[in-house]
């Protein structure tokens, strides 16, 4: 009788797989595009040199986030308002803009978890991510999800 | 002639004298019992998968229209199970026919509820895909592991897609056993859930794979499933409280009894011309009866007698009938138009 060769399928499925590692995939391919140009650029509202420990705190984030991309970073400061809605419509792949994340644009926005829960006014804050670049989203909240995990071991 | 009895399969049909099946009581009693325990678990199941997808929910439109569809569902079991306990009520003075139609209330309001949903979900989804929103699904952290949230999305709508199909395949005989309508469009819910789930778990992988549109688009087939569920049992409600005609639940068409009660009634030998207006009252079957008898025609209370022999053993849900003799059965039993009552606006 022939037998089978009960690896063989395996090896389509391997291909499939191999091809699937870099699931989830951005909407519009804003990893790839700072990856390519090594460069991150980012919204924030902050514009004195002063920051405030929120704004260090999301500072430390982004450097974070950038050396995870190998990208360098490119501060774009200005009004929240207009960088969110930049962000809205894809000019912008990041805005760390002390936001809280039930802002009126977060149902629209991809918002990160929180980076600080139960911040000043008791609110918890998070970063925006462009909308639909989920890998970006994804790699956003593993680096918050690593720095929370860091600070509760301290 | 012989009826169901307590204990029997067989009944005798009262015309041609060959043995015709029903349910024994026995039968009916364990398929009471059975649907209240199935209403239960699938009450019970629904609202367990709609904290889970709830919880889960995140950004995707796919997975808010399939946690709606969840909670909705759990409309018409509600329904069904309230159904169970007042139907039950003894008729009283406001109430002379009992309360057998709470089931058909229950069911048209759930109907209706499953339909508006199912219209504004449709409506949400197409207008995502319209202004082409992007879902941001991002990450998920458990156990100080952080992985994309889709993936516990697609686990959680692979999964909850599952159990609905035993219990649909478990809910139809018994739905037809009891003539039960809500418990019936329940099971067909159930059978159909499946798809939703599919098209949600397509739609979440599509987004994986940087498609945004799969999202919306799943959302939007899914709402359709709501849409068909909602505006067919709207539709079977409204023909119920409008006194249809008994009909076979799943095939739309007329129930053989409708055949059967005329035939019963033309084999006794005093009835020249009948009309039978025969109706459904929620599981049960009420039978206005009129008969213009020939000159065979004994007492009146014996004939009366007869023809509820002939008829109550054609079926277990025939529990209640009226009997008129009548010189003219057709025009006693006509119901009347406002123009032939002469009573029609100038």
């Amino acid at each position: 009788m022939k037998r089978r060769n009960v690896w063989l399928p395996s090896i389509p499925l391997t291909i499939f797989l191999s091809g699937c590692a870099d699931l989830p995939r951005d909407q519009h391919g804003a990893s790839t595009r700072i990856r390519q140009r090594a460069v991150l650029t980012v919204g924030a509202s902050h514009e004195s040199a002063q920051l405030t420990p929120l704004e260090k705190r999301e500072k430390r984030l982004v450097e974070k986030i950038a050396r995870r991309l190998g990208a360098r970073i490119e501060w774009r400061t200005g009004n929240a308002h207009q960088l969110l809605q930049d962000l809205k419509e894809l000019k912008l792949p990041l805005v760390a803009a002390a936001l809280p994340c039930d802002s009126p644009f977060s149902a629209r926005l991809g918002m990160s978890q929180p980076y600080l829960k139960d911040g000043p006014r008791h609110q918890d804050y998070c970063l925006a991510v462009a909308p639909g670049e989920n890998q970006l989203l994804l790699l956003v909240d593993q680096v918050i999800a690593e720095e929370t995990q860091r600070e509760n071991e301290r | 002639m012989s009826h169901n009895d307590d204990d029997g399969h067989v009944a005798e049909d009262v015309v041609s004298g060959e043995a015709r099946r029903g349910p024994s009581k026995d039968e009916l009693r364990a398929g009471f019992g059975k649907m209240w325990r199935l209403g239960w678990i699938t009450l019970l199941w629904q609202l367990s998968a709609a904290v889970l997808l709830g919880f889960l929910m995140g950004g995707s439109q796919a997975m808010k229209t399939e946690w709606l569809e969840n909670m909705l569902s759990a409309v018409p079991i509600i329904a069904v199970l309230l159904s169970y306990r007042t139907e039950n009520i003894h008729p009283e003075r406001r109430h002379p026919f009992g309360h057998h139609r709470t089931a058909t209330l229950a069911f048209m309001v759930a109907a209706f509820a499953l339909a508006c949903v199912g219209t504004y979900l449709f409506y949400d989804s197409l207008l995502k895909l319209i202004y082409r929103e992007r879902p941001s699904i991002g990450g998920f952290t458990l156990f100080g592991y952080t992985f994309w949230h889709g993936w516990l999305m697609i686990g959680a709508m692979f999964l909850t897609g599952i159990p609905p199909v035993f219990l649909a395949r478990a809910k139809i005989p018994i739905a037809k056993l009891l003539h039960d309508k809500a418990f019936y469009a329940c099971a067909e819910m159930d059978r159909a859930n499946w798809m939703s789930n599919g098209a949600g778990v397509i739609g979440l992988t599509l987004v994986a794979f940087g498609l945004w549109w799969g999202d919306a688009l799943a959302a939007l087939l899914i709402s359709l499933s709501i849409l068909r569920d909602g505006w067919t049992n709207v539709a079977k409600s409204l023909s119920d409280v409008m006194d249809h005609h008994p009909i076979d639940l799943e095939t739309g068409r007329p129930d053989a009894i409708v055949t059967e009660v005329h035939r019963a009634l033309h084999a006794l030998p005093f009835v020249e011309q009948e009309k039978t207006l025969l109706r459904e009252h929620g599981r049960y079957l009420y039978a206005e009866i009129f008969i213009q008898p020939n000159e065979k025609m004994g007492p009146v209370t014996e004939a009366t007698r007869l023809v509820r022999e002939a008829i109550m053993p054609l079926d277990w849900r025939l529990q209640h009938i009226a009997v008129e003799f009548t010189d003219d059965a057709a025009a006693s039993a006509a119901v009347l138009t406002r123009e032939e009552m002469d009573i029609e606006a100038a």
